[in-house]
């Protein structure tokens, strides 16, 4: 696991405890990054 | 690790109108982070290097060097000794690619943490994350090493934000390396590279539907029909209905329908049944229901809906 994946399982899971609720209200930035497409490539 | 239940005065069950107002803000200031360009600020990544790892309960690397491509980050971290592959590509990390999730916290962080504490001290870890997605593209983070790679010096998309260009890479980095991509389909270089040169049955015969449709987009049915010269066997009037084509494929008599299709906002040509006589029957054709029953032309004929 990379230390992204760690800190995120460490920061994010209680973060997300807090707004729970506003989770969903977000604007997820869906299909206007290529991460996966690069990921998948190499 | 499993995160402490936040109490009931920590809990933040809605937005204010205020700060759903900003949403705007967050996601062009991400989207512009994601699709960032050109030169990176080293020393400006390198100094958040530190207090990554710190994030992660660990000391600062010995080394932190800059690869020219994320290829090169995997080639320098598996030409060492039992480095696996695909373990070391799920373990990197992406900078700019994790604008999509990182652009929340952010988000949480600067306006709904103006109201609470807790948030803005459970998220403070991700800070230099956040920074660090501004100067690059790809990271991975060993004990001893951090492998870097700055923002690609290519990057188109479509107008729904896909990777996209028929002309070269949709992303491409410095030294070369880079993802050749049709309306966010990973598609071979030679497709791309060679589609002014490809032949025009390939638009029509190539076997699997989705790439068939990449390699039409790739050749363009401008070209596509002024080699193939087809004859207009019958023309329904309608041109959501479109005209029955007659050419020579392959040393074989086809016959297409070309007609405009409003989802996609362009003409389309589909292979159809050799024997079909007119138009509205090829039409007619690419639906799921039975031949031989009469359709309505126009909107009922075009959204499938019988007599």
């Amino acid at each position: 696991m990379s230390v992204r994946d760690r800190v995120y399982k460490k920061v994010c899971a209680r973060a997300n405890k807090i707004v729970g609720p506003i989770l969903a209200r977000w604007p997820w930035l869906n299909r206007t990054i290529g991460f996966t497409t690069v990921k998948g490539a190499l | 690790m499993v995160a402490q239940k936040p109490t009931q005065n920590e809990m933040i069950d809605d937005l204010l109108p205020e700060e759903e107002a900003r949403f705007d803000e967050f996601v062009q200031r991400w989207i512009g982070i994601g699709l960032r360009t050109g030169e990176s600020d080293r020393k400006a990544a390198e100094a958040l290097v530190p207090a990554m790892y710190a994030a992660d309960d660990k000391p600062a690397p010995k080394n932190i060097v800059w690869c020219e491509s994320p290829a090169a980050v995997v080639r320098h971290v598996t030409s060492m000794p039992s480095t696996d592959k695909p373990a070391h590509v799920d373990s990197c990390q992406y900078g700019q690619f994790d604008a999509n999730w990182l652009s929340f916290y952010s988000f949480l962080y600067e306006v709904v943490g103006k109201r609470s504490e807790a948030l803005r001290r459970d998220i403070e870890p991700l800070r230099p994350f956040m920074a660090f997605a501004e100067h690059t593209s790809w990271a991975h983070l060993d004990a001893d090493t951090a492998w870097v790679c700055g923002h690609p010096s290519v990057l188109h998309t479509d107008a729904e934000g896909n990777l996209h260009h028929l002309d070269g890479p949709a992303i491409a980095w410095p030294d070369g390396w880079g993802v050749y991509c049709v309306r966010g389909r990973v598609v071979e270089p030679n497709l791309v590279i060679n589609r002014k040169t490809m032949p025009v049955e390939r638009a029509l015969t190539e076997r699997n539907v989705e790439l068939r449709s990449v390699i039409q987009q790739l050749i363009g049915w401008t070209r596509i029909l002024a080699e193939l010269k087809p004859v207009v066997v019958h023309d329904s009037g309608n041109r959501l209905i479109g005209q029955l084509l007659e050419c020579e494929v392959a040393g074989e008599r086809s016959r297409f329908l070309k007609a405009y299709c409003p989802a996609n906002e362009h003409e389309v040509i589909i292979r159809v049944n050799p024997a079909i006589q007119t138009a509205n029957e090829a039409s007619a054709s690419t639906y799921p229901v039975p031949r031989g029953v009469p359709f309505l032309e126009g909107k009922q004929l075009v959204t499938g809906v019988r007599l």
